[in-house]
């Protein structure tokens, strides 16, 4: 469980201190959350403190257990090491902990059999197209078994099909080892297909607008993006997520 | 005036080319730019660049044939390729030059070497910490501006005319360019990498040797590599004020005799040397780093 309470963050500038993000209350459990916003809502700022990247400059955020979490992070760039080959990069956060040869194989080869990168294993970053990048990054980051994981757009950089691909194998793989992903995303339709909860925030500052219960079941079918309850809970959240939430929208949100 | 029968003409054109529609195409496209004389005949891609680049030394040296031929000018003033040819063949033979080479070449060796195991820990440091960077970083730029043969005389003065103060002197002229560019090569490290690092856990030491030195390491040996090329220069220069062996007292010494032929020959050997330097470390730059975008940006050129 994590709990953020009262959290306010801004951008360490010394021009003028923007703020951020402001006032923002969620607890997080063992699920797939996305933070949904336009650009420049402090989506990233939000996660990066998660990470422990950023620090708040009021507010706390809580983790149960043993402090700190293990985590992993995922960047639509840069998620990769370019000097190490695709095994070696899901490896590496097992490299680094010490943990020896024979299991690091294991995982990593389970993890590219159900990524469908066993071809590209001994490729560099270079030589993959940006869809299998970000199949390896993804790879790296589930690799050490992290409590925690942390997204950040990793497939806004992709065509339609690849990102449809990505989300599928992201499902898939969240549906066999659930555990917290947080999954920061300004596209509606990624937001309600993977996440389990959805939190809204306003533009600048970012602020909590909703917090949505995703309304379809698990194991989704990707298919589910053409009934019309989707198409439905689509149109809501788009409604929310314009500046002021019109009066239309209220309505529409207390049907659902 | 249309007819109903060149209506029906239009019409069979089209679904025949609609059947066929790189028809439609081939006349819409214009015919392929012919290309230069020149460029055809060395195919300036690929390989058949070499050629090229060979021919403009050929005209060089066509040019240094007919000025000589004309017998206008002195022969110590500019020897004619000829004379050069037939000099360099005697001096290949010799073993005194080819001691002279191996002096020069031990000589940038060590120094280079020495100033490499300085400079590169010592860059690494300053691009990693920010308060190691403001303690040293404004005196090296000021040295690194200071020109190095300025110094030789200095140099030569304390350190002698002996290998040791060569050495020195190389060694003290790369070591503040390198290390300069060693830490801005540290310095623009993806800070992606150290939050990937993070995440995974990694200790400070894994951060150092599993992140920030192979994510810096082209451009490392980028540096390298264009300070061997400093190093060689000021080698040569430093071997002409005060020397009694190596290439550039070979120049020195046939000043004096007026062999001229010698100065040229010695001048050819030195610029083939640092051509050859730089193939070399650009081959090791290839082979060791095909994932650095710099790579990459050639190989998309070809």
């Amino acid at each position: 469980m994590i709990r953020l309470r009262d959290v306010n963050i801004s951008y360490p500038s010394s021009l003028a201190p923007t703020q951020a993000v402001q006032d923002i209350n969620i607890e997080i459990g063992t699920e797939f959350l996305g933070l949904l916003g336009p650009s420049g809502c402090g989506k990233t700022t939000l996660l990066r403190a998660l990470a422990g990247l950023v620090r708040p400059d009021s507010g706390t955020i809580e983790f149960d257990g043993t402090g700190e979490p293990s985590y992993g992070i995922v960047f639509q760039d840069y998620s990769l090491l370019p000097w190490l080959t695709a095994r070696e990069n899901i490896e590496l956060g097992l490299r680094l902990q010490y943990v020896a040869k024979p299991r690091r194989a294991a995982a990593s080869e389970r993890l590219l059999k159900s990524l469908n990168l066993e071809d590209a294993a001994h490729l560099f970053p270079h030589q993959l197209s940006g869809g299998m990048r970000q199949r390896v990054a993804i790879a790296r980051a589930f690799a050490p078994a992290p409590e925690l994981l942390l997204m950040d757009e990793p497939f806004g950089a992709l065509d339609a099909f690849t990102r449809e691909d990505l989300q599928e194998a992201l499902t898939a793989l969240y549906e066999s080892e659930p555990k917290t992903i947080i999954f920061v995303t300004h596209d509606i339709e990624e937001a309600l297909l993977l996440c389990d909860r959805i939190c809204v925030l306003t533009p600048r500052p970012g602020r909590v607008r909703a917090l949505l219960e995703v309304p379809f079941p698990r194991p989704r079918e990707f298919s589910l993006k053409r009934d019309r309850k989707f198409q439905q809970t689509k149109i809501v959240t788009e409604e929310l997520m314009r500046p002021r939430t019109t009066s239309r929208a209220s309505t529409l949100l207390q049907n659902t | 005036m249309k007819g109903p029968r060149t209506d029906l003409r239009i019409q069979e054109k089209i679904r025949r080319n609609l059947t066929r529609p790189h028809a439609i195409l081939a006349v819409r496209t214009r015919p392929p730019k012919p290309a230069g004389i020149i460029a055809s005949t060395f195919r300036v891609q690929g390989k058949s660049s070499h050629l090229l680049a060979l021919a403009f030394p050929a005209l060089i040296l066509l040019l240094w044939f007919f000025v000589t031929a004309t017998g206008r000018i002195e022969r110590f003033f500019l020897p004619s390729p000829v004379s050069t040819l037939r000099t360099a063949w005697v001096m290949l033979a010799s073993g005194d030059f080819w001691s002279d080479v191996g002096i020069s070449l031990s000589r940038i060796l060590a120094g280079f070497l020495v100033a490499s195991v300085a400079a590169i820990p010592c860059g690494i440091g300053m691009g990693r910490s920010r308060m190691f960077n403001a303690f040293v970083e404004p005196s090296i730029s000021f040295i690194r501006f200071v020109p190095m043969p300025a110094v030789i005389p200095l140099m030569i003065l304390w350190f002698g005319s002996g290998e040791w103060g060569k050495v020195m002197i190389i060694c003290l002229g790369v070591f503040f360019q390198l290390v300069l560019m060693v830490a801005d090569a540290v310095a623009y490290v993806p800070e992606a990498y150290y939050e990937i690092a993070r995440s995974l856990g990694a200790s400070a030491q894994q951060r150092l040797f599993d992140f920030t030195i192979p994510a810096a390491a082209p451009e490392i040996m980028d540096s390298l590599r264009i300070n061997f090329g400093l190093a060689w220069a000021t080698l040569i220069f430093a071997e002409i004020l005060g020397a009694t062996s190596g290439l550039g007292f070979l120049i020195v010494r046939s000043q004096r005799y007026l062999l001229t032929e010698q100065i040229f020959v010695a001048v050819l050997v030195i610029g083939l040397l640092g051509v050859a330097f730089d193939q070399i470390f650009e081959k090791a730059y290839r082979r060791w780093f095909p994932w650095s975008v710099q790579v990459q940006r050639l190989e998309a050129r070809r």
